[in-house]
């Protein structure tokens, strides 16, 4: 018995050994009573799955309509809105990306339509200017006027401003929220 | 190509059987990836590799959407108790049929203690008599794993399906009352 010749038992049972690899380890099959005893074990365990495996089958209803399905033309078919990817699919759950979507949806709709409550203004954009946000009550129509907070909308052609106010007086700002074009 | 598809059905639908266990379940795995095998014929460059394909796109399918609605592998066991189907019309002798009932269900027990790859593995090569090339690609994994994965089911079957045989010979122990 070679030991060495042992470990190649499943490849000359998946018949990966060369010719001369083979002749060599049906040799040793001979005289090596572990390794026959193991063949005969690892054969009668396949051929006992394989037997099982032939006997299941579907339903012959279910077999002819499949049948019938695929002799039709690949035409006849509605055609697959996504494209066929044969790889696993990634983790991102399209649930994930629906939801997204329909945030990014919801937040949009609601920009617009608090842009479309906004009285229109015939202040062009480009009046946006360091003069402009000193003087904010000659150029912009605030469209509501909060009491504390104190944050105030504007929306002129073009943006969405909000002016910030504090308690003190001096202290106020303007942000551009958003441009609208 | 288009023509083989029907040839392959078979195969396909006993794969599918083998991942999930389930009758109905098979046949709607087995149909959606035929149908999508079919709509997607053109994408596949080489007609050598159908089989291979169509074995990765139902294996992809049961990883993907197919397996949450099953939460139990019961198919070999299923059909352990199904054996009788086996031995209708034929004569056999009934101490035969309980031999080849035991012997299978040994076996099946057995393949059922192997962790899943080691399981689709021995599958593909038992059953689908694939090779190791085509066993990578169904199963996305490299030959090398493929061989490994082989090795050490063939062994934890011999193990468990003769260490069943050895605990099935052992005399009854005696009882206190004897």
């Amino acid at each position: 018995m070679k030991p060495e010749l042992c470990r190649h038992l499943d490849d000359y049972l998946l018949e990966l050994l060369s010719n001369e690899e083979q002749a060599a380890f049906k040799q040793h099959l001979a005289t090596c009573s572990n390794c026959q005893e193991l063949e005969s074990q690892t054969r009668t365990i396949e051929e006992t799955l394989r037997s099982r495996h032939v006997s299941v089958s579907p339903s012959p209803a279910w077999q002819e309509q499949m049948r019938a399905t695929l002799r039709k033309s690949p035409n006849g078919l509605t055609q697959a809105n996504e494209p066929f990817v044969p790889t696993r699919k990634s983790q991102w759950d399209s649930r994930t990306s629906t939801a997204i979507a329909f945030s990014v949806l919801a937040a949009s709709l609601l920009l617009m339509l608090r842009i479309a409550n906004q009285p229109a203004s015939n202040i062009p954009a480009q009046a946006i200017t360091s003069e402009a946000i000193q003087k904010p009550a000659e150029l912009f129509t605030p469209s509501t006027v909060q009491e504390p907070p104190r944050m105030s909308v504007y929306a002129a052609t073009g943006f969405l401003c909000a002016r910030v106010e504090y308690d003190d007086p001096e202290v106020e700002f303007y942000v551009v929220l958003s441009s609208t074009n | 190509m288009h023509d083989q598809l029907p040839d392959h059905l078979l195969s396909v639908y006993r794969f599918a059987m083998h991942l999930c266990g389930d009758q109905h379940l098979a046949e709607d795995l087995t149909q959606e990836a035929m149908l999508r095998a079919l709509r997607n014929l053109d994408s596949l460059k080489d007609p050598q590799a159908l089989k291979t394909w169509l074995f990765r796109i139902v294996k992809n399918l049961w990883t993907d959407d197919f397996r949450a609605k099953q939460h139990q592998t019961t198919c070999s066991l299923n059909e352990a108790f199904s054996l009788n189907k086996d031995f209708e019309g034929k004569e056999f002798d009934p101490r035969e049929i309980a031999e080849k009932t035991e012997q299978v269900s040994k076996t099946l027990v057995a393949m059922q203690s192997l962790p899943d790859r080691q399981k689709e593995v021995l599958h593909l090569i038992a059953c689908q008599q694939f090779s190791i090339n085509e066993v990578a690609g169904v199963l996305g994994i490299s030959q090398e794993a493929v061989r490994s994965s082989l090795s050490l089911a063939r062994s934890q079957m011999r193990k468990e399906v003769y260490r069943q045989a050895c605990t099935s010979q052992l005399p009854n122990k005696p009882s206190s009352k004897d």
